[in-house]
């Protein structure tokens, strides 16, 4: 499902910030992307969510080049693609329930179709009696959560999430995890950016550890 | 891990545990919009395409009376010539007139004839002469005013011919060059007429576009996010084409309205103002304006809604397009 081969990436005339990343990992896999803080986890996650594209090397998504992929058909790869970013980016204007729909909306379905299907997903994360408030007004903990449940409403064939439980609590970080845990049983490919080793542990799943722009293998 | 997830209440598959709280379901509300209204259009740019419509009303009100009034001209000048019988010598003038009117009287499709007397056309030169110079001693040219049936007019090269050949100093006067000079004129006007409204129009979505730029611009972080969860550049076109459409729909209406009352407005002064039949037209009268002429006031709201539309789409899917917002 992805390919990295040779990947390089650098901002402006900058330093490489990856440097000849090179991993492959199965549909369906669960993998950690770890290191420390400014090793380049986020820049490969942008990478995958195809935001950016690589200075130099080979990356291939559900079967196609992303550095050549024409941009018309971007929207539908990212389609496939479920985003949990770091700094939320949840749309201010919108409320909770408007902002997890928002990627069925994209899609074409109409609020009578989805509705349902929303208010269980927020009702699981616990953000229920939140539906209709606003982001400026959530905690950190409830705007992940929002933001975990967007990426996930649509039911994505790849899930990226890039400290996902950064700022929850350990028992909603452990349900969390079981969300994107079932979700990769049910056939998600999923990787998760995050340098807590405690959530690391829960899973005994392989990992891909970034420094220095360098990757290797841990389990 | 193994048993947690099962098929929920709403057949949505999303796992299922026991310490989430269960929430009553209700019912579902119309979305509102991706990109807030107030961060695409604002009153300063529903004010100016008002504005916009309302010169576009006046230009066009310029067009339609022009052309009204040419036209009323026209048919005026079409339903009368006139014959002038210049005094010769050794010629009995009232001879020459009854014999003119003969042959005008003998041609189909002339309706009346009419012969000014002596006295009508001294009053008739008077103004253009002057007081103190006495009229009656001079040999003057006599006119006959010829009614021409409109539906059916006379040949009026053969009944010219007729009168010259047949009548020592006839000569026909079918008023064309003065036809010509006033088509002439008219089609000027109406060419800057026309101009001001392409220009008006022009103005319209080169202001559109900048407040397209400047929308997609204010709204950055939401065309990201929604190129990230999968949205087309015709979906993000189409939030903002649509703030666009209700503004132009708007303020086009709002700026028609002033237009057509100003009109009807200045035309109830300027009936007031003006005498006389058909030159009436030339100020701005709105009765002159047929019901049909009103009606193409309407044009104005329906090609700014439409330059709305159509400008912020193509704006929009051209900045997507070439500058790439989502992959710097």
């Amino acid at each position: 499902m992805i390919r990295f081969e040779n990947v390089g990436l650098r901002y402006g005339s900058g330093p490489e910030v990856l440097r000849d990343v090179n991993f492959e990992m199965e549909s369906g896999s669960f993998h950690f992307l770890t290191g420390p803080s400014g090793a380049g986890k986020t820049s490969l996650l942008r990478l995958l969510f195809l935001a950016m594209s690589p200075t130099r090397g080979l990356i291939t998504l559900f079967g196609h080049d992303i550095t050549v992929l024409k941009r018309y058909r971007l929207a539908e790869l990212r389609r496939r693609i479920g985003v949990v970013f770091q700094d939320f980016r949840l749309l201010d204007h919108l409320s909770t329930f408007d902002n997890v729909a928002l990627p069925l909306r994209v899609n074409g379905q109409r609020p009578e179709h989805y509705h349902d299907n929303v208010m269980e997903l927020l009702n699981w994360v616990g953000l229920a009696e939140r539906a209709t408030a606003y982001p400026p007004v959530l905690s950190g903990g409830e705007k992940q959560r929002a933001a975990i449940a967007r990426a996930v409403v649509a039911k994505p064939e790849l899930l990226l999430a890039d400290e996902p439980t950064g700022n929850v609590d350990p028992s909603l970080a452990r349900r969390l995890l079981r969300l994107f845990a079932e979700l990769n049983r049910f056939g998600t490919t999923v990787v998760i950016a995050t340098h807590d080793p405690v959530l690391m542990a829960d899973l005994d799943v392989p990992a891909l550890k970034l420094e220095n722009g360098k990757m290797s293998r841990i389990g | 891990m193994n048993g947690i997830v099962h098929q929920n209440r709403a057949g949505s598959g999303w796992p299922n545990t026991a310490g989430a709280p269960r929430l009553q379901v209700g019912s579902y509300r119309r979305s509102p919009p991706i990109i807030p209204q107030k961060a695409v259009t604002n009153r300063t740019l529903a004010l100016a395409v008002a504005l916009m419509c309302f010169l576009a009303c006046i230009a066009l009100a310029g067009v339609l009376i022009v052309t009204r009034a040419v036209h009323v001209w026209n048919l005026d000048i079409a339903g009368e010539v006139s014959v002038q019988i210049q005094p010769v010598e050794n010629h009995d003038m009232e001879r020459q007139l009854a014999d003119a009117v003969g042959v005008l009287k003998a041609t189909k499709g002339v309706s009346t004839v009419r012969v000014f007397d002596r006295d009508e056309t001294i009053a008739l030169l008077k103004p253009w002469i002057g007081e103190g110079i006495e009229l009656d001693q001079l040999p003057i040219p006599r006119l006959i005013a010829v009614g021409i049936d409109t539906d059916h007019p006379p040949d009026l090269s053969v009944l010219a011919k007729r009168l010259e050949t047949g009548i020592a100093g006839a000569t026909l006067d079918t008023h064309r060059q003065w036809q010509a000079q006033l088509a002439h004129t008219a089609d000027t006007l109406l060419i800057i007429g026309y101009g001001a409204v392409a220009l008006i129009a022009l103005s319209a979505m080169v202001m559109i576009t900048f407040a397209t730029k400047a929308a997609i611009e204010a709204n950055r972080d939401v065309v990201e996010v929604l190129h990230l969860v999968g949205a087309r550049d015709r979906f993000i076109a189409l939030q903002i084409q649509w703030h666009f459409f209700k503004l132009g729909l708007r303020a086009g209406l709002a700026g028609t309205f002033a237009g057509i009352l100003v009109t009807a407005f200045i035309g109830l002064i300027g009936q007031e103002a003006v005498t006389g039949g058909g030159s009436r037209f030339l100020a701005f009268a709105p009765t002159g304006l047929t019901m049909k002429s009103w009606l193409v006031f309407l044009l104005v709201p329906a090609a700014v809604t439409f330059i709305s539309l159509v400008t912020p789409r193509f704006t929009v899917m051209r900045i997507l397009d070439t500058r790439s917002i989502d992959r710097s």
